[in-house]
């Protein structure tokens, strides 16, 4: 019953997140001078009443709060607009991307956290200890390393031995493939981008779960569970891991947010698709309407990873049940 | 001996070892990037057509007919293979190096003209310690000045930053009410949307051309803009906290004003917070700033810093055959962990943390 009335309220803040973002947005990228169709004045070729005409029919001609209030409108009835970069509709271009994006996001920080959260764990209780002194090491040196140079490396790798793609998302050979053997080749080429984001999310959400697994060890409820002769992998489990994965799951949301901002880098080495390729498309051509979906769409999902982060706090630690009404 | 090494305090002793060692590093980057001309051969943006996609020079003691010399030496290089641009070394004639030598003039910090540099090639050859990129420019030399730029918008960065956020948090703290729910919720906004993209949008604002100088410092302000709302938030928290403390009550029973209050009474103790916070923010401004010219739209100080001499090196032909061109990479990585070394105390207990 709480937990429904808090999904409510959430759900409710999202939408008007997604609204105020893309509204600002919008205002924003009105001041910057000019259209997608000021390229086209500039060429001696095209008439002055073509592009004007242009203008009119895409709706660009008018006052910059009437082609808000239009846009807004539309996007009640949830038709989003056309985008003149990719002349398509911009929720096809959106979803494409999305998917894209989340197809090398999701496996890459889920086995991110993973790792991490028993890394770290296990950092802590070997801290002072040989193996604790790599894992400093490890993580200082992976913490330094961007998904820039990561993923230059990666090319290099890729284009030195030729075991892996050097980009795309799938061979140009496959034509209408077995799913088997579609699967074998998104793998093929979705492990390259998904390590190079992997490793820095690994190190950060180790380094967090170090700090708070290395709190939890000297607090007296372990202590205690040992007396009572506890398994070494229970108590390691049930009373130290899952009681610190409190900050870890509260930095999931920025997590997330910096994963689908942070690819941009890995899309642009990678040639890869995604949304952080079509923001930045968007934003480049003045292409404002796709401008504006991707920017609804990424502040909708980092408002959605740090939902899933508090639903999951909810359900892993029971302790936080009990301030629920203060804390949402 | 390796026992010694690997027991408790063996480690303990190569932690800290490696600390120094960093520390070190540090203290070369800084001083290489102060004095880039003086350790730089050739001027960082001088073409060499003839040495286009050039291999470092290679250093020689002994000369190919085995003959030892003392001071080291160089080869002069010539295209052997234009097409896939391989160049031989010509061993009929040596090129002494010379140290402390005459060269281009330049000015020693910004200020102090000199003409001295540390090694340079005699008359006739080419010295090129880490190569050249495609148009024959001295990678060594880019690198070098490149850590001038990035050094100066990590410092200017963390400035801004923790001004920024030291006048909106102490804002919000201070004034409490509506100020500060407003600002608390436009902090909130800050965060809720993904920082690259409002970056890239607020860059797109700016105008394409700039002088370096003003473009440094508003590509910085533009990365501190997007990243100020953790630093807004621990400070208000901190001075919600210290408005309860005796000695600000002491104060304000004794007719100080907000202003009194917050510049003697709060700042000392808000300031180990907030150099802590604004230097966790260092490798953020790094990072921001060789993405941002990594994808071509930098702060258009022409093409100096890390992050565009990277842009070329999307090119396969780079990754596979002219690695050297890769130096930047280096350098960053260098610099990151360095800054993440330096700023991050053996036990640290809260990790705030901004990624791009």
């Amino acid at each position: 019953m709480k937990i429904l009335t808090i999904l409510m309220k959430r759900t409710l803040r999202l939408g008007l997140l997604a609204f105020t973002v893309t509204s600002a947005t919008f205002f924003l990228v009105s001041l910057i001078p000019g259209d997608f169709f000021t390229a086209l004045e500039a060429n001696p070729n095209i008439r002055p009443e073509t592009v004007t005409r242009l203008r009119e029919q895409y709706g660009l001609g008018d006052p910059v709060h009437l082609q808000y209030v239009h846009w807004v409108q539309r996007s009640l009835h949830l038709d989003f607009g056309y985008s003149l970069f990719y002349g398509s509709a911009v929720s096809s271009v959106v979803a494409n991307a999305l998917s894209n994006t989340l197809w090398m996001g999701v496996p890459a920080l889920l086995l991110g956290c993973f790792a991490g959260a028993i890394l770290g764990t296990f950092h802590a209780v070997h801290q002072q200890r040989p193996a604790g002194y790599l894992l400093d090491f490890l993580s200082a040196v992976t913490l330094s390393l961007p998904p820039l140079i990561l993923g230059l490396a990666a090319l290099m790798f890729a284009s030195g031995t030729q075991w892996f793609p050097v980009g795309g998302m799938s061979a140009v050979s496959l034509e209408s493939p077995h799913p088997l053997a579609w699967i074998l080749d998104r793998l093929h080429h979705i492990a390259l981008p998904v390590a190079c984001i992997c490793l820095p999310v690994t190190a950060i959400v180790e380094k967090i779960q170090y700090a708070a697994a290395k709190n939890t060890l000297v607090q007296l409820h372990v202590r205690s569970a040992r007396a009572r002769g506890l398994s070494r992998r229970r108590i390691l489990l049930m009373h130290v891991l899952l009681p610190s994965l409190n900050p870890v799951l509260s930095v999931f949301g920025p997590l997330l947010g910096a994963v689908l901002s942070g690819s941009l880098v890995l899309e642009t080495i990678f040639s890869w698709p995604g949304l952080g390729k079509a923001t930045y498309d968007a934003l480049f051509n003045t292409d404002i309407y796709l401008l504006l979906g991707c920017v609804a769409c990424g502040g909708v999902l980092l408002a959605l990873g740090n939902l899933v982060a508090d639903l999951l706090l909810f359900l892993l630690d029971p302790r936080t049940r009990h301030f629920s009404n203060e804390a949402f | 001996m390796a026992e010694k090494l690997l027991s408790k305090r063996g480690f303990a002793r190569l932690q800290t070892a490696v600390r120094w060692m960093v520390r070190a590093m540090a203290a070369l980057l800084s001083i290489g990037a102060a004095c880039s001309d003086f350790f730089s051969a050739n001027p960082p943006d001088e073409q060499n057509l003839f040495y286009f996609f050039g291999p470092p020079t290679s250093i020689h003691f002994i000369d190919a007919r085995g003959a030892f010399h003392l001071t080291p030496f160089v080869y002069r290089y010539e295209l052997e293979d234009p097409l896939n641009v391989i160049y031989q070394e010509q061993t009929d004639a040596r090129y002494p190096l010379r140290f402390f030598a005459q060269g281009y003039s330049y000015r020693l910090f910004g200020f102090i003209p000199a003409s001295r540099h540390l090694t340079r090639g005699s008359d006739g050859s080419f010295f090129y310690l880490l190569g050249a990129d495609k148009l024959g420019r001295d990678v060594f030399a880019r690198v070098a000045a490149g850590a001038r730029i990035s050094l100066l918008v990590v410092a200017t960065g963390i400035a801004i930053y923790g001004l920024l956020g030291l006048c909106i948090g102490g804002l919000a703290g201070m004034q409490g009410g509506w100020p500060d729910r407003a600002l608390m919720r436009f902090s909130e906004f800050v965060l809720a949307i993904p920082a690259l993209y409002l970056l890239l949008a607020l860059r797109a604002l700016l105008p394409q051309k700039l002088p370096a100088w003003e473009a440094t410092l508003l590509g910085v302000g533009t990365i501190a803009l997007v990243s100020w709302p953790p630093m807004a938030r621990g400070v208000r928290g901190l001075i919600i906290q210290l408005r309860q403390a005796p000695f600000v009550e002491a104060a304000r029973s004794l007719g100080g004003t907000p202003g009194q209050i917050f510049f003697r009474h709060m700042l000392p103790a808000l300031a180990p917070f907030v150099l802590a916070q604004s230097t966790l923010a260092a490798p953020l401004f790094l990072l921001g700033e060789v993405l941002l010219s990594f994808l071509g739209v930098g702060f258009g100080s022409a093409d100096q810093s890390w992050g565009s001499q990277l842009r070329d090196a999307q090119d396969l032909r780079i990754l596979t055959d002219f690695r050297w061109n890769l130096a930047p990479l280096f350098s960053v990585f260098a610099t990151l962990l360095c800054l993440n070394v330096l700023t991050s105390r053996p036990d640290e207990r809260e990790f705030r943390r901004t990624t791009l």
